[in-house]
């Protein structure tokens, strides 16, 4: 569970995937899901579709991974599916099905709801490709990085970048210190597992306490630590590490705007179906 | 030279229980002093004036020659004044152990070459290098504080202070972490100050001072402070094990000279125990 809540969901690996620049990951993931938005067809998905399982196929994650993610979603999906079968209308639909409950299924709203699940299907495969690839860690380095223009509008980029730096570097000791809580809270009689909703949640309460009590400490020691180090906000602040922008960006970024190039031929020369 | 020097200090927290009253203390180039005392004796105020993390009541504090009360040059003081505390996990402030130690030269601005070099060599002196790619989490305590000390030596202080750094460790990091402060004194001829209630990491320090009730109540070798028996009484504190067999057995009547080092007191030993021919 720890590991879970340090990495997301990183699947650590070697490949082309996991070695790209997280700036261009991110930049790629958006062009993506600007993709899936603009389709208006199923020779787009085919297209798009086939990018998506191009990367996942040289990220080496396995597909097992991958379809974790769906199961979190797979409700809302088939929510989606269900109330775009019933009750899209369109002009001039074939009614397939009307009988009793089932009403209105027409030829129509059965394409555009299945249309409409594949759109969110494939939204949520890209995007876990990319949590799948990158650490928390370099994900928020690429995120500062993207942002950096922002700065000069007074955006406090760097200071957002530390916040979520310093709270990815807490969660393993804050975890690690609930789990010491509740050994203690139990020691001395605690009951967590007994009882309705509600009573449960209120047993965790000389949990929440201390846990935010001592969070309080830590940050204190944290920011004297951090002015013992010389921390002085961003001005006059050099970064160490430098994010590169290497062959493997290049070939995905090119990959990509062809896929682009692809749909949008599709939507004009193909058909737009919905 | 004196690295700094400390007159008359006088600090609180609040206005009916001063913490330091009129303490008195200068510390040498290059020496490694301790500090010790009971607790709650002021010892980590101590290791907070003299970096500028809270300022003092009166009194005049001088590192390197600046003057500490001032705001202007603290920036100055804690380029040259690295602190260690006590709990290794509220000191860190990235989740990788490289990226740690680059967070001090970072704050300073410096050029990302020599970070770089900064970096290798604070690895090296610490050696931590085998983990510089681990999760700062995932090291133990002992492992934790070294790469602490990294992450102080790439900022190139002169003077390094331990916060009862060790105090939280098991008596292996403690080791770890010893080992590493004692090279770095011998060998970059860093002025370290330690504080700290074991007595054991006192013996091999050059001087020791005893902080008793907000004032330096005696400074001295180890072995000066050690056998002084009454002081140790007054200030609540027990001498090494070593030193304690030698004072009791002095007290039975038995001449045996006062040592701090365990081997000295295992050859006199010996030499009691041997039948005269």
């Amino acid at each position: 569970m720890l590991k879970d809540v340090v990495f997301g969901q990183y699947y650590p690996a070697k490949s082309p995937v996991h070695r790209m620049d997280p700036r261009s990951k991110i930049v790629l993931l958006i062009l993506y899901i600007v993709m899936i938005f603009i389709v208006k067809n199923f020779w787009g998905f085919l297209l798009t579709g086939g990018l998506l399982l191009a990367t996942v196929f040289l990220s080496k994650v396995p597909l097992k991974s991958m379809l974790r993610s769906v199961k979190a979603i797979i409700f809302i999906i088939l929510f989606t599916f269900i109330i775009n079968i019933f009750f899209h209308k369109e002009d001039g639909a074939k009614i397939l099905w009307d009988v009793w409950l089932i009403r209105n299924v027409t030829d129509k709203s059965l394409y555009y709801a299945i249309f409409m699940a594949l759109r969110l299907l494939l939204l949520v495969l890209g995007s876990s490709i990319l949590t799948l690839t990158t650490t928390p860690v370099s994900l928020t380095d690429g995120i500062e990085s993207l942002l950096k223009p922002l700065s000069y509008i007074k955006f406090p980029v760097h200071e957002l970048a530390l916040i979520m730096s310093i709270a990815l570097r807490f969660i393993p000791t804050l975890m690690e210190e609930t789990e010491r809580i509740i050994a203690a809270q139990k020691a001395r009689g605690a009951d967590f597992e007994s009882g309705n909703l509600f009573k449960r949640a209120k047993a965790l309460l000389p949990v929440l306490i201390p846990l935010i009590t001592s969070a309080f400490r830590r940050a204190e020691e944290l920011g004297d630590a951090m002015d013992a180090r010389c921390y002085n906000g961003s001005k006059n602040r050099t970064k160490y590490k430098k994010l590169k922008f290497s062959l493997v960006d290049l070939f995905g970024t090119v990959l990509s705007l062809t896929v682009l190039a692809g749909v949008i031929l599709c939507n004009l020369y193909l058909g737009a179906t919905i | 030279m004196n690295v700094i020097e400390i007159k008359d200090l006088q600090f609180s927290y609040d206005e009916h229980q001063p913490v330091l009253k009129g303490l008195s203390l200068t510390v040498k180039e290059g020496e490694f002093l301790a500090v010790i005392g009971r607790n709650a004796s002021g010892k980590s105020t101590l290791a907070r004036l003299i970096n500028g993390l809270i300022s003092p009541l009166s009194g005049e504090i001088t590192v390197l020659n600046i003057d500490a009360r001032k705001k202007e040059n603290l920036y100055e003081i804690r380029k040259n004044v690295g602190i260690v505390f006590q709990n290794p996990d509220n000191q860190m402030v990235a989740s990788i152990v490289e990226d740690d130690v680059v967070f001090g030269p970072e704050n300073l601005g410096i050029p990302r070459e020599e970070i770089g070099e900064r970096l290798e060599f604070s690895l090296k002196e610490t050696g931590t290098a085998e983990f510089r790619e681990s999760m700062a989490s995932k090291l133990s305590g002992g492992q934790k504080q070294r790469v602490a000390i990294a992450g102080i030596l790439a900022i190139k202080p002169k003077i390094l202070i331990l916060d009862e750094s060790t105090s939280m460790l098991d008596p292996r990091g403690r080791e770890e972490v010893m080992s590493v402060v004692k090279k770095l004194n011998r060998k970059e001829k860093m002025t370290v100050i330690t504080i700290t209630h074991y007595m054991d990491e006192v013996v091999d320090c050059d001087r020791v001072a005893v902080l008793n009730d907000g004032v330096i109540v005696k400074t001295g070798t180890p072995k000066e402070i050690f056998s002084d028996e009454k002081l140790l009484e007054a200030t609540g504190m027990e001498p090494p094990v070593s030193m304690k067999i030698s004072l009791a057995l002095n007290k039975l009547g038995v001449n045996t000279p006062l040592t701090l080092d365990k081997q000295t007191l295992l050859n006199e030993l010996l030499k009691l125990t041997k039948k005269p021919e």
